[in-house]
């Protein structure tokens, strides 16, 4: 199962790998890190999208934000699963995230535990 | 008085005239006006002065046309007539003014000031000539008489006197001359009546007739007629002076009236004097002798007494002719300063109407004829001006042909051309010479006027004449009795005195001659002595007449009835306000006892009150209240103590309106009185309205303000939450990496430890043993790590929740059941943090149903409050032991307005010094991972700011703590203004 990640922050990467390690080395998960939503987009239309089955998205990244590319990503794949995960847990961005449509709304700081039940309870 | 200021113009008459304008102002400040002071037969006799000059006109036309005068005196007679009529309808239409034809008429040429002006002032000097004139022929007279006696005459000393006389008789007064006039016009008017009738009747029936018809009309050229009709014109059209006394007039319809009898008087003097005169005055040497003319046709009527008579007749009329000149003149003057033609000052009148500045200029002017003496260019020269001023008149007629008081314009129209021919003609038959100066005198007077106008000299001004006559009051004299039996005893001595020397030097004298000569005599010492008489006495009279008006005036208008009793209390003399008082007339009232009107006063007035009220009771009428004062008993005379001419007066005011008025007034009062008791305490009402509007909007302000108040928190919370919120969010991002990379590190630690001991037989014992140390040691770190960072990021949560005060809605909530839902959540929560905590919890819930909040926020309070009462709780078991039973008491209580929570534990209590602290932000009193500090702060905020609630706190240390919270119910207006 591919699982993209956007977001600004690279560190991010290195958390999830290590936080993910045993079901990447099971092979049970497979990572896909974009820095921002551009390029996410830009992934997601020149490879073969078919093997993303959940995007991660941050909210707060320069140039286009999360919310925007969730808006994106709903209107042009709608197959795919799209949980948002931000520090800002207000109502104002929830409410806006529910309505394009995300698929889950996680607030930093992340906790990984149930983050790993949801993603294999969609398999 | 009949000093007045004159305010209007006779009949608001509008003048076009720029330059008399500032005349005329003038006239309205200053000038007063001429009294109406003659009776009516005064009036008359002053309008027979035309009649009269026939005698003086008719023998020179005679003797110079014979019979044909006749054809002069018929066109004459009938203008004369026309005139009357004309003058009468005129003074109707203008019944204020003075002087008669020639102001009249400058009305009618108000268009043309000058013309008028110039017609006007040859008329007055005609009319001054005629003053002189019979003067000269009085003396001319009586010197004829005494030149057979040998007796020279003082002829310059009888010309000046005669001449003077009436003007003396004129400055005493209008009223003196009007009199004397009246005295002698009645016989002289009578002589020529008489003269005038009988000599018709002794043609038409005698014997002795010559027959009435003249044998032959010898024939004569027009130049002829003309120049005769110059001369009669003169005599017969100066038959209206009456209408120069319509002003003066008592009864001013009644003088206009006797303009018509005049009238019809003129064909009898001018056609039947002349026709007698024509056919009986035909003896050869009689000339142009007015004396021997009528003596020559009377003497065939009148007999022996003819002389007599004529000459009475001749001596009569020249002084009477006088009179009428000396008053009717500056009547003219007095009426043309009044329209604005000449200087003010001429419009002065005396109190006892004396036209003192007028009759001055007459006077100076008469002088001024007499000094030139002749009588035969002053008869031209008058004549000219007579006829030019009638010239004036005939075309000022012919010009107001449109005014409904002109009467046959087109005649008018006609005379006039027929008097400029015969002016012409006539005048330059006559003397051309004599015609320039008659033209140009008016000219001449008119330039004295302007000059009177303009020199700053004080007696040409009116303020002069007026102070003059102000200051002059008549002052009664102590004894008039004895001045008068002394002017009388003074008057019949010297008129016995010169009757005895006359007699005496009459006695050689032939009968008819002494005779006239006594007649002559006669009448002007008869003249003198009533001038002398009115001269000294009348100003007394007209005083004592004044006095004696001024008091029946008061009597009159007195608006208190007056009574006059005999001395047994009978009616004697009442005024008109008497009458109306009792409501009996005059003659009613006069001969009854007052008792009998007032019963309350008794039969003997000696017992009357001076002062008393009583009522009058009439039938008709409803009974009045009269204020009844009487006087003692006085005598009409204080020298006389004779007991019948004693008498009351009472004074009688109807004084019931008053009594009524002070009935109406109290009543009003009474009226006022409640209605000041309505009014006050509408005004009272009106201001406890005012005070509650007062205090509601106080109210208003105080919820206004607080209203501020939480709005300024809200943005200060709003703002600094919008801040902490943007740090907040950002420290979660780093928070996120650390808690989760300590977590992961923790993990790989214990990974690493693992793999450590299963190799640990590879390592020395001491090695392992170390590596085992550092790993738990860089474990237990990490955990650290771990857990700081939770609770940094639980500040975090906590910072958000402070800046989230405007994300709840407002909503009916049922606070029992959202305080029982945050109790038990509360309490669970304690449970999954503290195995060890257990606590009792007892509610008593009242029934308060539901009320307005934000729950969300309202919750987070409850869970505040009773996190704190059970942290508390347990803290105390924990110190205290198993013998301590931790208990949290919650209960709500229905408040009339509000609501009260009350949250109570049974904890430690707070300690004094910090319990004004609590509600601060950021004070807390637990363990630094354990509380932010603002959980009751935030709690003190949606409580007291957003709810308009109270948060309260009551604590014995050791023993409890209680927080009550009251939420008022009607938060709805709250609301609204949120909104």
């Amino acid at each position: 199962m591919k699982v993209m990640v956007v977001d600004d922050e690279e560190d991010i990467q290195s958390l999830f790998k290590q936080k993910f390690r045993k079901e990447i080395k099971a092979g049970q998960i497979q990572f896909q890190f974009c820095l921002s939503a551009e390029a996410a987009l830009n992934y997601l239309e020149n490879d073969d999208e078919a093997s993303i089955v959940l995007i991660l998205s941050d909210i707060n990244m320069p140039g286009m934000n999360g919310l925007e590319l969730l808006r994106i990503l709903k209107e042009k794949f709608p197959d795919l699963k799209v949980f948002m995960i931000t520090a800002y847990g207000d109502e104002k961005n929830y409410q806006t995230a529910i309505a394009y449509g995300a698929d889950d709304y996680i607030t930093k700081p992340v906790n990984f535990d149930s983050l790993k039940n949801k993603i294999i309870n969609l398999e | 008085m009949s000093l007045e200021i004159r305010h209007e113009q006779g009949n608001g008459y509008p003048t076009g005239q720029s330059e008399s304008s500032l005349g005329r102002e003038h006239n309205k400040r200053s000038l007063m006006r001429l009294p109406r002071s003659l009776t009516t037969l005064e009036t008359w006799g002053f309008g027979l002065t035309g009649h009269l000059l026939w005698i003086s006109a008719a023998p020179a036309i005679h003797a110079a046309l014979g019979p044909q005068a006749i054809f002069v005196w018929l066109p004459a007679t009938i203008v004369a007539m026309l005139l009357n009529f004309q003058m009468q309808s005129l003074g109707r239409h203008w019944p204020e003014m003075s002087g008669g034809t020639p102001n009249y008429t400058a009305r009618l040429l108000n268009n043309y000031p000058w013309l008028a002006r110039y017609g006007a002032i040859g008329y007055f000097f005609s009319w001054l000539a005629v003053t002189t004139i019979n003067a000269l022929i009085v003396t001319a007279l009586i010197q004829a008489n005494l030149k057979p006696l040998g007796i020279s005459c003082p002829e310059i000393l009888l010309k000046i006197g005669f001449t003077a006389i009436a003007f003396i008789v004129a400055f005493s007064g209008t009223r003196a001359l009007s009199i004397l006039h009246l005295c002698f016009v009645i016989p002289a008017a009578g002589f020529l009546f008489v003269f005038c009738t009988q000599g018709i009747g002794w043609l038409l029936i005698s014997p002795a007739s010559p027959g009435f018809f003249p044998s032959s009309w010898p024939s004569f050229s027009f130049v002829e007629w003309a120049k005769w009709y110059f001369f009669a014109v003169y005599a017969a059209y100066a038959c209206e002076s009456a209408a120069s006394f319509v002003a003066d007039s008592k009864r001013p319809r009644e003088t206009l009236r006797f303009l018509s009898f005049a009238a019809w008087l003129i064909p009898i003097v001018y056609l039947g004097g002349s026709w007698v005169m024509m056919r009986l005055a035909t003896e050869p040497g009689l000339k142009d002798d007015t004396f021997l003319n009528l003596l020559a046709a009377a003497k065939l009527f009148w007999g022996p007494g003819a002389s007599f008579m004529v000459t009475l007749l001749i001596v009569a009329g020249c002084l009477l002719i006088a009179a009428t000149a000396v008053s009717n003149s500056p009547r003219v003057l007095y009426q043309l300063a009044l329209d604005g033609h000449i200087s003010p000052v001429f419009a002065v009148v005396s109190p006892q109407g004396v036209l003192g500045p007028a009759l001055v200029l007459t006077f100076l002017l008469s002088l001024i004829c007499l000094a030139w003496g002749d009588i035969a260019p002053l008869v031209m020269v008058s004549s000219t001006a007579f006829v030019t001023a009638y010239m004036t008149v005939h075309l000022g007629l012919w010009l107001g042909r449109d005014r409904p008081e002109v009467l046959w314009p087109w005649w008018s129209g006609g005379f006039f051309l027929v008097e400029t021919v015969v002016l012409i003609v006539g005048g330059l038959a006559w003397n051309w010479q004599d015609l320039l100066i008659g033209l140009l005198l008016p000219i001449a007077i008119l330039a004295v006027d302007a000059a009177i106008r303009h020199i700053a000299f004080p007696p040409f001004h009116p303020a002069w004449w007026i102070k003059l006559y102000r200051g002059q009051s008549y002052r009664i004299s102590k004894d008039f009795v004895a001045l008068q039996v002394g002017i009388l005893i003074f008057l019949i001595c010297s008129t016995a005195a010169i009757a005895w020397v006359i007699r005496a030097t009459l006695d050689g004298l032939p009968g008819d001659a002494a005779d006239n000569l006594l007649i002559v005599l006669v009448i002007t010492v008869g003249f003198v002595g009533v001038a002398i008489a009115t001269w000294t006495s009348l100003p007394q009279v007209v005083s004592m007449n004044e006095a004696r008006e001024g008091a029946e005036h008061l009597f009159t208008i007195a608006l208190d009835a007056i009574v006059v009793l005999d001395e047994t209390g009978v009616i004697r003399q009442t005024n008109p306000a008497a009458e109306s008082v009792f409501g009996i007339d005059a003659t009613g009232l006069i001969g009854r006892h007052l008792n009998k009107l007032l019963p309350g006063l008794g039969n003997q007035p000696e017992r009357w009150l001076s002062r008393s009220e009583q009522t009058l009771n009439q039938p008709d009428r409803n009974s009045r209240i009269l204020e009844v004062a009487i006087s003692d008993r006085f005598s009409q005379n204080a020298s006389l103590s004779n007991q019948d001419l004693q008498e009351y007066v009472a004074i009688v005011r109807d004084i019931s309106d008053r009594k009524q008025a002070e009935e109406a007034l109290q009543k009003a009062n009474e009226e006022l009185e409640i209605k000041v008791e309505e009014r006050t305490s509408e005004l009272t009402h009106t201001v406890e309205q005012l005070q509650n509007e007062i205090e509601e909007r106080q109210r208003i302000e105080a919820n206004l303000r607080a209203m501020q108040n939480q709005i300024i928190v809200q943005e200060k919370l709003a703002s600094l939450g919008s801040l902490t919120a943007g740090i907040a969010h950002e420290i979660r991002n780093p928070l996120n990496f650390v808690n989760n990379f300590s977590e992961l590190s923790a993990e790989l630690t214990e990974e690493l430890f693992e793999k450590i001991e299963n190799q640990a037989e590879r390592l020395d014992p001491e090695t392992s043993e170390d590596i085992a140390e550092l790993l738990t040691d860089l474990k237990a770190n990490l955990k650290k790590i771990n857990q700081h960072g939770q609770r940094a990021d639980k500040i975090v949560g906590n910072m958000l929740l402070h800046s989230r005060g405007q994300s709840g809605q407002w909503e009916a909530t049922d606070i029992n059941s959202l305080l029982a839902e945050y109790v038990n959540l509360a309490y669970h929560g304690m449970r999954a943090k503290e195995v060890s905590f257990n606590i009792t919890i007892e509610t008593d819930y009242d029934d308060i149903g539901e009320v307005d909040v934000v729950p969300q926020d309202i919750g987070r309070v409850f869970l505040n409050i009773i996190n704190n009462a059970c942290y508390a709780a347990h803290k105390k078991q924990q110190e205290m032991g198993e013998e301590f039973s931790p208990l949290l008491d919650v209960r709500t209580r229905n408040l009339r307005d509000a609501i009260e929570i009350r949250i109570r534990d049974n904890g430690s209590g707070i300690k004094p010094e910090v319990l004004d602290k609590i509600f601060n932000p950021f004070f807390t009193t637990k363990p630094p991972a354990e509380g932010t500090g603002l959980g009751l702060s935030i709690s003190q905020d949606v409580i007291v700011q957003q709810h308009r609630g109270e948060l309260k706190v009551e604590t014995e240390v050791g023993n409890y703590t209680e927080f009550i919270i009251i939420l008022p119910k009607k938060l709805g207006e709250l609301k609204e203004l949120k909104k």
